[in-house]
């Protein structure tokens, strides 16, 4: 295993199956510490080296793989100022039901990611690094567990492992909700406009990367930027973790080259576009987008953005339904999932879902269409979290994409075998505030 | 000296739709239809800077803030 531990793929699945040249399954065993250092090599010698990591990343970048994409380079340089003062966390809470890459590989790599939280925190002399972890995941919290237990003396600040407030359900993955559970104030996203980071945990400046993105910084600062950016796309380095569900409920975690064709990474995994209507691209804060159009695009944020979408999280859902049907099931679902704290997203997304299942419903007419363009316009930018935005983003882009399959539904015309469709997951009640 | 530009905010966790402000604020606020406010710029004039901040005093949840 060691000598060829730095090949260019796979990477972060390295030891597992190779689906096609560019794809590749990560495995689900987890790599001991003692595993690990013989595989990877002890990463003290990357601790303290803001200047080594500065370089590395001016190379080549590393984007964020918890949906926004932000260079780490940036975040880096924006939090340079709070040297010696800084929290740092790995967010590996995956509130998004859709997503099991961060599971998967804090399953698999848990001294990967400890890793990268202690070389990135101590570049900028961090005092103190929580892991924070989804509170109804049980097995990634016992692999970083043993991992800081087998690593204890290691890591150059104090780790703790803190968790979600299970309620919280998909916006627990926030930033501001990472923080306010941390700091045990309900782990609800919390309003903070100007300057969010700088009080955050304990009311100190507040550094939170994904732990897919720590994990790839382990391996950056190991083996140099020449070597992350062998592979990959322009603007688009490296590999990505992605999840790819199925109607029946069933996913893969699946480690691809940046930019790989969706085409080939449904045939890897024994897909023919025949099988499936629709995707949801990047998960609840995307969009969808059907078969023949989904088999054409890259797993590249770079590529997706230039097509007005987006990859977020990694996360494909793919569905065999009516798009229509599906965007009524992901906007009631983001209804229930409102934290119940602002008011037009409390009362404004299931107003949302009603006026879009009028529609399913048959009733096409102008006036139930502007109904829903007018509430997107009511709500949109109007929460202390972006979620209430990612539900009209749906709402608009399905609106516009998807407009002769909705009049299809008038007289019930929809040509679509019915789905027993798992893009959401049927097991929420609705919360009363 | 350049004059600071005034903004007005509003915390959408804090606010309860008691809709006091858009009274004091027509100018700057309207409701929603469920009566919470929308801003229609986030920048406050001169002329406006005392109604604004008698919006921010009255607020009963204090959930506006001129700064």
């Amino acid at each position: 295993m060691p000598d060829s531990v730095k090949q260019s793929f796979p990477r972060l699945a390295y030891g597992g199956k190779l689906a096609s040249s560019n794809v590749a399954v990560l495995p689900v065993e987890s790599i001991t510490f003692a595993e690990h250092l013989a595989v990877f090599g002890s990463p003290v010698q990357y601790f303290h080296a803001l200047h080594h990591l500065k370089t590395q990343l001016g190379e080549n970048e590393l984007h964020g793989r918890g949906g926004a994409a932000f260079p780490l380079s940036l975040k880096l340089a924006g939090y340079e100022a709070y040297r010696g003062k800084l929290v740092v966390v790995a967010n590996g809470s995956e509130g998004e039901f859709l997503s099991h890459k961060d599971e998967l590989l804090m399953v698999r790599h848990p001294n990967l990611i400890l890793d990268g939280l202690a070389i990135l925190g101590s570049a900028l002399d961090a005092k103190v690094g929580y892991v924070h972890i989804s509170a109804s995941k049980p097995n990634p919290y016992e692999a970083i567990r043993n991992a800081l237990s087998e690593r204890r003396g290691l890591d150059p600040f104090d780790i703790e492992i803190s968790t979600t407030v299970p309620e919280v359900g998909y916006i627990a993955g926030a930033e501001s909700a990472v923080i306010s559970a941390i700091n045990r104030q309900g782990g609800r996203p919390l309003y903070l406009p100007d300057r969010p980071i700088l009080r955050g945990v304990k009311k100190r400046p507040t550094l939170i990367a994904n732990v897919e993105t720590l994990a790839q910084l382990a391996l950056l600062a190991r083996f140099g930027a020449k070597w992350f950016s062998s592979i990959g796309s322009s603007g688009d380095l490296g590999t990505r973790l992605l999840t790819v569900t199925l109607s029946n409920g069933s996913y893969a975690v699946l480690e691809v080259i940046a930019g790989t064709l969706f085409s080939e990474v449904f045939s890897a995994m024994g897909l023919r576009q025949d099988q499936v209507s629709c995707g949801l691209l990047g998960g609840y804060y995307g969009q969808i987008v059907d078969a023949e159009r989904l088999w054409k695009l890259r797993a590249s944020q770079p590529f997706l953005k230039e097509a007005g979408l987006s990859l977020g999280a990694g996360v494909v859902a793919l569905a065999n339904g009516c798009p229509v049907i599906e965007t009524k099931n992901v906007l009631e679902y983001l209804a229930l999932e409102s934290a119940g704290q602002c008011g037009p997203c409390y009362f404004g997304l299931p107003e949302l879902a009603k006026s879009w299942s009028n529609l399913v419903d048959g009733n096409v007419s102008s006036k139930s269409l502007s109904r829903v363009t007018e509430l997107c316009d009511q709500i949109i930018g109007r929460g202390a979290c972006a979620m209430p935005d990612g539900a009209v983003l749906l709402a608009r882009s399905s609106l516009s994409r998807f407009r002769a399959e909705i009049l299809a539904h008038q007289g019930g015309n929809c040509s679509y075998k019915p789905t027993s469709g798992r893009l959401v997951p049927y097991f929420k009640t609705l919360s009363v505030r | 000296m350049m004059a600071e530009k005034i903004h007005i905010y509003i915390n959408p966790i804090a606010c309860e739709g008691h809709g006091i402000c858009a009274e004091l604020l027509p100018e700057l606020i309207e409701l929603d239809e469920w009566g919470f406010p929308i801003l229609r710029s986030k920048e406050v004039s001169t002329s406006l800077l005392g109604h604004a901040r008698r919006a921010e005093r009255l607020c009963p949840t204090l959930a506006i803030l001129i700064k």
